[in-house]
């Protein structure tokens, strides 16, 4: 049995978090407003829970499910086994929350009435927005 | 009779809107009275305290905060007191932000009709 490890996040806007779950290559992202349990490879159901859920079927044959569980201050933990901890390690984590701090940004700017004039992915990786407010 | 008037903001967090009335040079109290017309007084969290007699409050409602006063006593621009404040706390907003997501500022300009344009990048 492959342990689930939780591992701390800055992410708190769950919309942005799931858009930024699909922009990384998940299509299957489960929202729950009561956290659920996860399940393990052979189908068993384990202690841990989360709001937002990737079923093992849309990760790979061998894996567990990789939840996302909100914490008391807000900030939701990423639940991953150690298996898929191999694949969906800290160098992932950090594409997760490039995509996902993009998406918190522009929910930002919009509510803040900025409008987004620009928004470009640039060829070294680098995520560029350029946001505008009228006084 | 009260001469109070109250304007909804879009603004939700009092630490934020605290520092933009103190860098738009406001002189601010905290948790006190807000007066207007002929000794009538108010509560407000964060008051602008004015010579002439007459506050300006802000006080929390529901998720979002309201200025509480009396406008015509107070003789300011209604209009152009609410923008301002907007204005720099929007900015403020979207700056923390900006740091909280790892975003670097490659640009900041204030245009000549009053827009503000800024850049912002993140590597992955």
């Amino acid at each position: 049995m492959s342990h689930f490890t939780s591992i701390k996040t800055q992410i708190k806007n769950r919309d942005a978090l799931v858009t930024a779950l699909s922009d990384v290559g998940f299509k299957n992202i489960e929202i729950h407003e009561t956290a659920q349990h996860l399940y393990g490879y052979q189908g068993d159901v384990r202690e841990q829970t989360a709001e937002v859920i990737i079923r093992r079927q849309y990760i790979g044959s061998s894996s567990n499910d990789i939840g996302f569980k909100q914490q008391a201050d807000g900030q939701y933990e990423a639940i991953i086994s150690e298996y898929d901890r191999h694949r969906y390690n800290q160098e992932w984590m950090n594409k997760l929350m490039q995509r996902y701090g993009y998406h918190a940004l522009k929910a930002t700017a919009k509510e803040q009435g900025f409008t987004i004039e620009e928004d470009e992915v640039m060829q070294d990786g680098t995520v560029k927005v350029v946001v505008a407010r009228w006084a | 009779m009260s001469h109070f008037t109250t304007i909804k903001v879009q603004i939700k967090n009092g630490e934020v809107l605290h520092q933009v009335l103190q860098e738009l040079g406001h002189k601010v109290e905290c948790n006190t009275k807000v007066r207007g017309y002929h000794g009538d007084t108010t509560q407000a969290e964060y008051v602008i305290r004015q010579n002439n007699g007459y506050d300006l409050g802000f006080r929390r409602s529901g998720d979002n905060y309201e200025i509480v006063a009396d406008f015509w006593g107070a003789q300011i621009n209604q209009q152009k007191f609410v923008n301002s404040i907007t204005q720099k706390y929007a900015h403020k907003t979207l700056m923390a932000t900006v740091q909280e997501q790892g975003f670097n500022i490659e640009e900041e300009e204030v245009l000549q009709d009053g827009t503000v344009r800024v850049v912002v990048g993140r590597w992955a």
